[in-house]
């Protein structure tokens, strides 16, 4: 059975990038265009990992994260936060929002890869021309 | 930045592969082409070489360098396998052995025989073989350029509830160089109430031999954020990046020198406090505190919101967290247990060797080696095994004339057989030799004044007599079992560890030790039972039915003995109230319950008020806080705070039996004294 995962990004391109990279290693993929519809996507079922960004619009990436916690289903979701400030108090706001881990923009699509897969615990191997980057 | 551990893993391992090698050796001796088998004695040889050599232990390094030389040379056929030449790797197991010991306690010994083996080794393997025995070590660092990582991982208690599961980073680890060693470190585990199930309390200790930087294995460790969390200490060297691999590889070599200097310098023994446990094992406990955990949070819940009704969840979680503890102790203890193996191992040298000094042959089975057993038991055991197998060889298989003469194949045969059966693990050593004899034993007791010649005694009592201390019959003194020094330390040594020896022979056919043995020492399933205000635990494994006497099946036999008749057949009934001086509720048996209990075929009937609720009691010995009673075992306390006595079950068939034998003999003893 494949794994869910939730992309939320108010940038399409970014949310497809990222969607395009999962699928590719098999997961299926819902999206949303900020953390308000994130939430939403999430009502009725459960998804094995959310990948966010964290300014967005009408929620912002952070926020999302505390209400996801808060929902007893999600509790220990893994959560990527995709970020292009690489600071420690960004990492620290991160942290204690819940987030599970993050990525700073720009970055490839092998290196969100093996990420995700790390959180989740999956065999991952990188392709030949990725140990190269 | 610790060595000591590393050392303990090397030779902790190295014990293992060279009780290994050893037998592949003997193993080698029966089934010399097999390939297999000299792969194995070279892999052993190899891998502590290399180890040794990685550690700076330059002596055993030396020695497995010389030797693996010449086992290369035997696994590539160039020389042939001969007598002598196993002879001489078979020392060469022993030596290392004794260099392995010299590792532990620090000491450094000149063994001149080693010496002469190398030199026996080098003319085995023609010779002109291996010019610089110091190279290895230095060869084997630079050629990998690996690093030994010592890290510490000790997540921040709220990991999880970041959706962070901690073996990721473990994982990591694993790809980013060769895992040698993940220790789990329980020392910040709360207790039980205390415990929130969301936080994360275990500690790792990993050993990492990477050629990565120290930097990037701290990457691997990144959304942990907390840099406090991780430390990584190399412990082959420090990396300064500047040296060339040479260089480095002297150096770190000195390094690890005066560590072990260091080490050396307070000696200590490392014995056995560390126990292997499987994965697998450690997985299923760590799921079983998980449920324990949410079942108690229910609990805890409902208590501290308590209606009425929420009493059937109350229970309904109440009955759960029994079955979960209950489990949970069956597979903690275990944890405690190891397979019989690592104790039969030594044997079969043990036999070779013996059989060789006695001038006889003698063929060993070994079977049921995967039987596991607690490891308290399996280390207090060994002693009087040696001691049976060596009594075997040497008083039971009789010399070649005389097994002719019997009719008998010239090889002996002395078989050990380890198994489980109801609770108990039991152990038989058989020789298929001359037998006891019964007449000789009385003799011999008479003539120390442990027996009258008049006294009727049974085979089994004449068998007893031989445990008695400084009995002995061997007309003659051998080297092996020297001189009636042991049965008794034998038998002493089986009882305490709460199992029994029993002896079966056979004059002309053989003999067969049986020792008994508790599968755990601290805990044990009872009954419960009930006479008068008293309670009592019997061992649940010595129950064998229980029911209520009809009118007319309980009889006075002349002599004051009383029986029960069950099933045509008469048992005798032990009334608990007399023998504990309780009132009952009623003297008549009709009123109350027997149990039938069983021990070493023999049965009982124990006639008590009712029976009360099964239960896992944990067992407080009497005798080191009060004094040795007849008739029991110890002492538990159950869940009102109440003490019950636990009955000793072998003690009580034996005050049925009217004759504790043992004390009997004491009696003539002292009278005779």
């Amino acid at each position: 059975m494949s794994k869910l995962a939730l992309v939320v990004d108010d940038s399409t391109t970014m949310r497809r990038m990222v969607g395009m990279t999962l699928r590719e290693a098999g997961f299926e993929v819902i999206e949303g265009a900020n953390g308000q519809e994130g939430l939403s996507r999430l009502d009725g079922r459960t998804v094995d990992i959310i990948v966010t960004d964290v300014h967005m619009p009408v929620m912002d990436g952070l926020t999302m994260v505390q209400a996801v916690r808060k929902r007893s289903d999600h509790r220990f979701t893994p959560i990527l936060i995709l970020t292009t400030e690489f600071s420690d108090e960004m990492k620290r706001r991160g942290k204690e929002a819940g987030a599970s881990g993050w990525i700073v923009k720009p970055f490839n699509p092998h290196q969100l890869r093996e990420v995700v897969c790390r959180l989740l615990r999956l065999p991952y191997d990188p392709p030949a021309e990725a140990k190269a980057v | 930045m610790n060595l000591d551990p590393v050392i303990q893993g090397f030779l902790e391992e190295a014990e293992e592969l060279l009780t290994d090698f050893e037998a592949a050796l003997l193993e080698l001796e029966a089934d010399p082409a097999n390939p297999e088998i000299l792969n194995r004695i070279f892999r052993c040889a190899h891998t502590i070489k290399g180890n040794s050599a990685m550690l700076g232990l330059d002596r055993v390094a030396r020695f497995t360098h010389v030797l693996e030389d010449l086992l290369d040379k035997l696994r590539q056929r160039e020389i042939d396998l001969s007598p002598p030449l196993v002879e001489t790797l078979l020392k060469s197991g022993d030596a290392l052995k004794e260099l392995l010991i010299e590792t532990k306690t620090g000491a450094s010994g000149k063994h001149e025989w080693h010496e002469e083996l190398l030199k026996a080794i080098q003319t085995f393997a023609g010779s002109e073989t291996s010019p610089a025995p110091g190279m290895p070590a230095s060869a084997s660092l630079s050629e990998g350029a690996q690093t030994l990582y010592e890290i510490y991982f000790a997540p921040p208690p709220e990991l999880m509830r970041r959706g962070l599961d901690p073996l990721q980073f473990v994982e990591a680890l694993a790809r980013a160089g060769q895992l040698l060693q993940v220790t789990p470190d329980s020392g910040q585990l709360p207790s039980l109430l205390e415990m929130e199930v969301e936080r994360c309390y275990l500690h790792w200790k990993i050993w990492l031999s990477s050629s990565r930087a120290k930097t990037e294995l701290e990457a691997c460790f990144e959304f942990v954020g907390d840099p406090d969390a991780v430390s990584i200490d190399a412990l082959s060297f420090d990396d300064d990046g500047e040296t060339e691999p040479e260089g480095r590889a002297a150096q770190s070599l000195t390094h690890l020198n005066s560590k072990i200097e260091t080490r050396n310098a307070k000696p200590e023994t490392i014995e056995s406090g560390s126990i292997r446990v499987s994965i697998d094992k450690v997985d299923k406990l760590i799921n079983l505190v998980g449920e324990l955990v949410i079942t108690q949070s229910i609990v805890a819940q409902a208590v501290a919101n308590y209606s009425p009704d929420k009493l059937p969840v109350l229970e309904e979680a109440v009955a759960q967290m029994d079955r979960h503890a209950r489990e949970l102790h069956e597979r903690v203890l275990t944890v405690r247990m190891v397979p019989i193996k690592t104790l039969f191992s030594r044997f079969p040298r043990l036999v070779r060797d013996l059989a060789a000094s006695v001038g006889k042959q003698v063929a060993l089975e070994i079977l049921g080696e995967e039987t596991e057993l607690d490891k308290t038991v399996i280390e207090k055991i060994g002693d009087p095994l040696t001691h049976l197998i060596r009594n075997a060889l040497d008083h039971g298989i009789e010399a070649h004339e005389d097994r002719l003469a019997a009719g008998k194949p010239v090889t002996g045969r002395v078989r050990i057989e380890a198994y489980q059966r109801s609770g108990n693990v039991y152990i038989d050593i058989a020789d298929d030799g001359r037998g006891l004899d019964r007449e000789k034993i009385i003799a011999k007791a008479v003539q120390n004044g442990l027996a009258t010649a008049e006294q009727e005694l049974s085979d089994e009592d004449v068998y007893a007599l031989i445990f008695h201390p400084g009995f002995s019959t061997a007309a003659k003194v051998t080297e092996v079992s020297g001189r009636g020094v042991g049965m008794d330390v034998v038998k002493r040594n089986v009882e305490t560890l709460g199992g029994a020896v029993t002896i079966q022979s056979e004059r002309g056919k053989g003999t067969r030790f049986r020792i008994k043995l508790p599968l755990t020492l601290a805990i044990m399933d009872g009954q419960a039972l009930q006479v008068g205000e008293q309670i009592y635990i019997l061992p649940l494994v010595a129950i064998t039915e229980s029911v209520r006497p009809k009118r007319g099946t309980v009889h006075w036999l002349t002599g004051g003995v009383e029986v029960i008749m069950i099933r045509d057949k008469a048992l005798p009934v032990l009334r608990l109230h007399r023998l504990f001086g309780v009132r009952p509720k009623s003297e008549d048996p009709v009123d109350g319950l027997v149990v039938i209990v069983e021990h070493e075929g023999q049965q009982v009937a124990l006639l008590v008020d009712e029976l009360l609720a099964q239960q896992q009691v944990v067992i407080k010995s009497l005798e080191t806080n009060f004094s040795k009673v007849d008739g029991v075992a110890g002492a538990t306390i159950l869940g009102d705070g109440r003490v019950a006595l636990i009955l000793d079950v072998p003690g009580l068939v034996l005050l049925a039996k009217g004759m504790d034998a043992a004390r009997e003999i004491n009696r003539i003893g002292q009278k005779a004294a």
